[in-house]
C-alpha cells in the first residue's frame, strides 16, 4: 500500500467513524427522545468540520490547509466539549447532561474523540509527502473515489441534512435552548 | 440561528460536491467564525452578559 492509499484509507475511516458516533447522537436524540442542548449541538458542528475538511482532502487531495481546518474543527469541538465538562463538574455524582454510555456522559466521549482527532491529524501530517495534492479535476467526482469513499461523502451527506432539517424543526429560526427554542 | 449555522455548514457541503475548491474555503471558514460566534453567545449568555 502507498503512502497515499494509506492516508485515504486513513481519512475515509476517520469520516465514516466519526459519522458513526453522530448517528449514536441521532439515537439517542429520536430513539430515546433526549433533546440535545446547544452545547451539544456545536459539539456535532465541530464533528461535521472534521468530517468535511477530511471529505475536502479526498475530493481535492491531501493537503495540509485541510489538515489545518480539521485542526480548527477539532479545537473548537474540544472547548466546547471541555465547556460542557466542566459545566458539570462539581455537582452531586449523576448531576450531568442526559444519559451516560459505559460511565461517561456523551460530551465526555465527545472530547475524548475530538483529543483522539488531534493526534489523528498530527500522524496523517507525517504521513503528508509534497505532490500529494495533485488532483485530476477533469474526471468526474465519483469515477476518482473508490467505494468506501463514495460511502463516505453519502454518509456526511445524510447526517448533514439530517441534523440540519432536526434543529429547525427543534428550534427553528431562533437560537435553541435546552428544552428546544429559546423563549 | 443554530439552523442557520446548519446551513451554513450543508452551503460547506455542496461546495465541495461542486468541486469548488475556493468556495469550500471561503464558506468553511464562514461556517466556523459562525459556530465560534454561536458558543461565545451560549457562554456569555450564561454568564448573563447577554451580548
Amino acid at each position: 500500500m502507498t503512502t497515499d492509499a494509506l492516508t485515504r484509507a486513513i481519512i475515509t475511516a476517520a469520516i465514516v467513524g466519526m459519522g458513526c458516533v453522530v448517528t449514536g447522537a441521532l439515537v439517542f436524540q429520536y430513539g430515546f427522545g433526549e433533546t440535545p442542548c446547544p452545547l451539544c449541538l456545536l459539539q456535532r458542528l465541530g464533528m461535521f468540520g472534521i468530517m468535511l475538511s477530511g471529505l475536502m482532502c479526498l475530493i481535492f487531495g491531501p493537503h495540509p490547509r485541510y489538515y489545518a481546518l480539521t485542526l480548527f474543527s477539532t479545537l473548537f469541538g474540544g472547548t466546547v466539549s471541555a465547556r460542557q465538562i466542566l459545566l458539570h463538574i462539581d455537582g452531586p455524582a449523576g448531576s450531568g447532561y442526559g444519559s451516560t454510555v459505559m460511565g461517561y456522559h456523551l460530551y465526555t466521549w465527545a472530547f475524548i474523540v475530538f483529543c483522539f482527532s488531534a493526534i489523528g491529524v498530527g500522524i496523517l501530517m507525517i504521513l503528508y509527502r509534497d505532490g500529494d495534492s495533485d488532483i485530476d479535476t477533469a474526471t468526474p467526482l465519483l469515477s476518482r473515489l473508490n467505494r468506501c469513499e463514495r460511502f463516505a461523502l453519502v454518509f456526511v451527506g445524510t447526517l448533514l441534512l439530517v441534523n440540519t432539517v432536526g434543529v429547525f424543526v427543534e428550534c427553528g429560526w431562533t437560537a435553541c435552548c435546552d428544552d428546544g427554542p429559546c423563549p | 440561528m443554530m439552523g442557520l449555522v446548519f446551513t451554513i455548514w450543508l452551503a460547506v457541503f455542496a461546495a465541495i460536491l461542486l468541486r469548488r475548491r475556493r468556495w469550500a474555503m471561503l464558506t468553511f471558514a464562514v461556517a466556523l467564525v459562525a459556530s465560534v460566534l454561536m458558543f461565545l453567545h451560549h457562554a456569555t449568555d450564561s454568564l448573563g452578559l447577554n451580548l
